[in-house]
Order: structure tokens, then sequence, then C-alpha cells
């Protein structure tokens, strides 16, 4: 069974360099998603979506996901959210015989 | 191979300037991403899970060792040290800055290279048999012809907004297609009649959601004729395809609606009134395009078939890479030779920076400077001597890209996945380590023989998982990645689309759901020399079925 949500983060992509970034309390963006803001309500963080949409050239498609929240912890659920999270779960290069 | 004219030269730099006007107004915020995206597709940039994918065109995978040296540069300096290439033979960069794309296009136009037209819905790279002008079972280089094709189709004002992506594919070795052609949107065969050399046409291919093999519309198009009836194909495609849905906009689902009679009623009636046209070939320009790809300067030496089984009848790692690796060459005296990218713990279609030097290095030792790359992901040095395949084999042995492994399990075509694609449902490429590392002892991959193991991340079928002889398919079962497996399926001229089976599985357990299909596939197969695909399609599913989802272990996939 799918666990509970117990919170919602706004994420997107920084426009500029295309990586993965969390909406922060403050306003700005994190690349850490234990920097990111936790919203006690789904319709809560739709709300503030609406006026993060206004900063285009900041950042690029933000949505909302839910994740669950343990204490000061927040783990997404989706194996989506949990690789933009983390980064991919593969080593980035090949063995690089050639540089030996 | 081509070389641009002032023309191309001009086009390709224009371009990129045009492109470096783009980005800056989407970063100044003047542009919109609703404004921006169409523009950055037309020039093969999209936005991926975890950063910005530049998509690079290699037109029919033939590539210079120049132009490897300028990828590994460009990787190097505005990415992290590698590309991967993909199943159009082009390479893609996982990792680019909005801001260092303009400069990257630059970079790339030095060496006659673009990203134009590897994504949106336009005429996509043209691909074709990376073994084109030196196989010995090709009627002609079809390499010519794709470049016509792709000069007509680059910036063709008329299909620069198509219901959908459109690929084109090229054969030109009778029944041994290693192109895919049956797949794509439109298949050009080339085929002799009555002693005349032309086309056969193939349209509404396709993998996808909805895999479809591609119906033959005409058996012979005299070659002068080509690309009015290409024109002809894509304007009916262009004013009927639907574009009311996104799933149903592919040229294989109107020709499935129209019926392939009634589409060709169509086509041959467009054809009609353009075929006399501006369009129609003459000798001259066919000849002058040749030209472009005509033969190295090969030394003239005697057969070295003899050789090349000499040096395969060995038992150490130099015969079975020659074996596996190395096939027949049209000229006396040589070989072509491919580079496995499926080296056991890597990405497939993977190559680091310092390893596209090296490979450009060996191309202009080995290869006259030239470099193919395959739909299976895999590079190819097409004209090497055979009598210097032990030199080469050790020089790639301390690359990471002997790997003998070509056309057997661990030669598996796979999609980035969920680890890097926006589209994906679940990972791929750790699901292909995890096969490589169980299946690595080569022995055993041997004794399985032919096999074509393919895996996508969704039902896109970037991986092609619809034409393995063993396909995956991965999938989102409420938040969790969970994989199909699927039998059957075959790119080739005996092209079929694999069958699910059954439930899917959970990530810990497919790999063990292949080898047991393996099993199945040892302990039915007549004789060793009985293929996979072979003895699938003599015993049916029925006791792969059984082999997966009979038994305790696989008890509760049949109940859920």
């Amino acid at each position: 069974m799918p666990n509970v949500p117990t919170c919602y983060v706004i994420t997107g992509s920084l426009t500029e360099e295309g990586l993965v970034a969390y909406l922060r309390a403050d306003g700005t963006w994190a690349s850490s998603i234990a920097d990111a803001h936790p919203f006690e309500s789904e319709a809560e963080a739709e709300a503030r979506l609406a006026e993060v949409k206004g900063a285009e050239s900041i950042i690029t498609e933000p949505y909302v996901f839910a994740a669950e929240r343990s204490g000061d912890t927040i783990r997404p659920t989706s194996a989506r959210e949990i690789l933009r999270a983390e980064g991919p779960s593969t080593r980035l290069r090949r063995p690089d015989h050639a540089a030996s | 191979m081509y070389t641009y004219d002032e023309y191309d030269q001009k086009l390709v730099r224009e371009r990129a300037a045009q492109f470096r006007g783009q980005v800056e107004r989407r970063l100044s915020g003047e542009l919109t991403e609703n404004e921006f995206k169409p523009l950055r597709l037309q020039n093969g940039l999209y936005l991926q899970l975890h950063a910005y994918m530049l998509r690079i065109a290699i037109p029919y995978g033939v590539l210079s060792s120049t132009q490897m040296r300028k990828l590994a540069e460009v990787s190097r300096t505005y990415d992290r040290g590698y590309g991967h290439f993909t199943t159009r033979q082009n390479l893609q960069l996982n990792w680019p800055k909005l801001e260092d794309v303009p400069k990257i296009l630059d970079e790339l136009a030095e060496v006659e290279m673009h990203a134009i037209q590897t994504s949106g819905n336009c005429i996509r790279n043209i691909t074709t048999d990376p073994l084109a002008g030196v196989a010995r079972d090709e009627l002609e280089d079809p390499r010519p012809f794709c470049e016509i094709t792709r000069q007509w189709s680059t910036f063709h004002p008329e299909f620069a907004f198509l219901p959908r992506k459109f690929k084109i594919a090229f054969n030109a070795s009778g029944d041994n297609d290693r192109a895919a052609m049956k797949y794509h949107d439109i298949g050009v065969k080339i085929v002799d009649r009555d002693g005349e050399r032309g086309f056969e046409i193939w349209v509404g291919g396709g993998m996808g959601r909805t895999p479809v093999i591609s119906k033959l519309i005409r058996e012979f198009l005299p070659r002068e004729h080509l690309i009015s009836y290409l024109e002809a194909v894509l304007r009916v495609y262009n004013q009927l395809g639907r574009r009311d849905n996104i799933y149903k906009a592919r040229i294989k689902i109107l020709v499935n609606e129209t019926g392939p009679d009634e589409f060709r009623r169509l086509v041959e009636a467009e054809w009609e009134d353009t075929k006399e046209s501006s369009l129609r070939l003459d000798e001259a320009e066919i000849e002058r395009m040749r030209g472009f790809f005509s033969a190295p300067d090969y030394e003239s030496l005697p057969s070295s078939d003899e050789l090349l089984g000499q040096i395969r009848s060995g038992d150490g790692a130099l015969a079975r890479w020659a074996r596996n690796n190395v096939v027949v060459h049209k000229q006396p005296g040589y070989s072509a030779v491919t580079l496995s990218l499926k080296e056991p713990g890597t990405p497939p279609g993977d190559l680091s920076d310092s390893q596209m030097d090296t490979v450009a290095d060996l191309a202009d030792t080995y290869s006259f400077g030239e470099i193919s790359v395959t739909h299976i992901q895999n590079l190819v040095f097409p004209h090497v001597k055979t009598s210097e395949l032990e030199s080469l084999h050790a020089d790639l042995v301390a690359l990471g890209l002997a790997t003998p492994n070509i056309g057997r399990i661990n030669d598996m075509i796979c999609c980035p996945g969920l680890d890097f694609c926006n589209l994906a449902n679940a990972r791929s490429i750790p699901i292909a380590q995890e096969i490589t590392e169980r299946f690595e002892d080569i022995d055993y991959q041997d004794d399985l023989g032919e096999l074509a193991l393919k895996i996508s991340g969704c039902i896109n079928a970037c991986g092609h998982h619809h034409v393995g002889h063993i396909g995956i398919l991965g999938i989102d079962k409420r938040g969790v990645e969970h994989y199909q497996l699927m039998l059957g399926g075959s790119a080739g001229d005996d092209a079929s689309i694999g069958k699910i089976l059954g439930r899917s599985f959970p990530a810990e357990e497919i790999v063990e759901a292949v080898e047991r299909v393996l099993k199945t596939y040892v302990d039915l197969r007549e004789s060793p020399e009985e293929a996979f695909l072979q003895t699938f399609r003599r015993v049916g599913e029925d006791p792969f079925r059984d082999t997966l989802y009979g038994d305790v272990l696989y008890a509760d996939h049949s109940k859920s």
C-alpha cells in the first residue's frame, strides 16, 4: 500500500542549468530536498505554486508533489521523485580505461 | 563521407546564432517556457529529469575521427565527461547548461555537426546499416541516398510541423536488415527488379505504445523518384494524420485506419502530380553524391577470409572476439570490427571523453579515420586490415571496448530510463547492469548464441523492447517500479512483435525471471544451433509462461 503523504513540496528545474530545485520557505530555490519548505496542505502548496509560476526566468515547469515527513526529514514516495532528489542511481561515466 | 558545401556551413552556423538569441531571450525572461520549448526541441534540447539533454545528430551514424574528437572535447568542456549513443545513431549529452548550448552548437558547426531536427514533430535523423559501404551482402552503399534524403528533409518548410515525429531508415542488404527498417515511419529497401536498381517503400512501422510492422506500399520505385515519392507519403500524412490525439498521431495509425490499399492510392495520386517535378533525381546528382562515399584508399591485398578463419579458430580472447565482434568485408584483406559499448558495469551506449579521444586515434590508425554508430548502441570501425586485428584487439582491450559480446544477451539496447528521462516510469540501466553481471560468463553467453535483449523504461519504447527476442518494459505500479517481460520480438527482416506472457515482476525478481526463460530455452532447443527466437517460434509461449508463472515462487503474480 502506498504511504500516506504528510506534506507537499514545490519543485522545478532551474532555467539556467536545468538542475532540480526545491522551493525554500524564503522563496529562494535549493538544490537539496532537505532545504525544501514542507507545506501542510495541498491547497496551500498550490496557492504558492501559482505565485512561483511568475518567475519563469528562474524556474521552469514548477509543480507540487506529495512526500512523507518525519521530523525534519522530507522523503518523496514515488520512484521518480526519489531519483530526482538523489540523482541517477547509476555511475555517471564509464570506467576510464583510456586515462589509465 | 559527405562534406559540407558553403550552403550547409552557412545554414548550420546561422541556426546556432539564431538559437543563441533564443536562449538569451529565455534566460532574460522575455520568452516563457511554453514559447521556448518548441524552439529548443527543434534544436535537440530537452529538459529531462535532472538537467537539460542535448541530442546531437550523427547522420546515418557516420562519424569521422575529427568529429569524434570534437564530441570528446564538448563532453569534457560542457558536460560531465561522457556521452550516450542512442538507437537513432545519435549522441546525447545529459548535463549541459542552457547558456552553454549555443557554444556547443558553434563548436559542432566547426566539424560539420549540429543538433537540428533531433527532436520535435519533424523528419528526424536518417538511419541505416552501420556496415553500409563495406557489407558483403549489400546491393550498393545506401548512404548517398541517405544524404540526399537528409538534404531534402532538413528545414523542409512543409514538414516542419508534422502531426508527430517522423523516422526514415534505409536497408541495402536484402533480408539481412541491420537497421530495423520495418519499424520506421518509412523504410526504404534497395532492391533490383529485372536488372533495374530501385526501392521497395515500406510505410507505417513503429514501436511506442502501439507497435506496428510497416506495410509494403510500393514494390518497386525507380531510384530517380525517391524524393518525389517520399514527399508524396509525407504530404498525405501531413494532411490526414491526426493532430487531436498525440497517441494516434503517428503515420502507423493513419495507415492502419486508412488501410494500406487506400493509403497507397492516396500516395500514388499525390505522386502523379509531382513525380516529374524538380524533385526528380538525375543520374548526375546521384553520382555526385556517390562521390562523397567512395571507398578509402585500400591497399591491394589478397582475400583474408582464410586468415580470419584461422584467428577465429583459436581458443583465446582474440579468437572469441574475432568470432563475435568481427565480420567479413567486401574489400579483400579487410574486416569490419564492432567496438562493444556493453562492458559489464557500464550503462549501455556510454563512452567517456577520453575513450572518445582514443577511439578517434585508433580510427585513424586502423580504419581510415572512419567510425559508424550502430542502432544497437555500439561503434564500428568499418575498414580494418585483417592482418591488424590482433594489434587492434590489444588496443581495444586496454580501452575497455573489446568485450566479445556482440549479438549476445549482454549486447542489449537500453534506454536511459528513469535515471535520466522525464517520460520514464522505471529505471532501465540498473536492470541492464544486473543482467550483464548475472550473465557475465562469456562461455554461457556463447552457448546461448544469438540473443537480442532490449529494455525500455516506459511504453514509448526507446529501448525497442517490443522487438527484443527478450523484451523488458518498465512500468509504474502505484509509484513502485515493475517490469513486464515479453518474448519473441524481432527487428530484422523476419519482423515480429514480442508477446507479454503474464503479470509484471518487481525489480528484485525480473533478472531471475530472465534466467528462467533462458534455462527453459536451453532445455527446449533441439540443438545448440537452434537460436532462442527459432525455439520460441517452434514451441510457442506456453512452456515459457509455465516456467515464469506456474510455480510457487511466482504464484502471487497470477493472483495480483
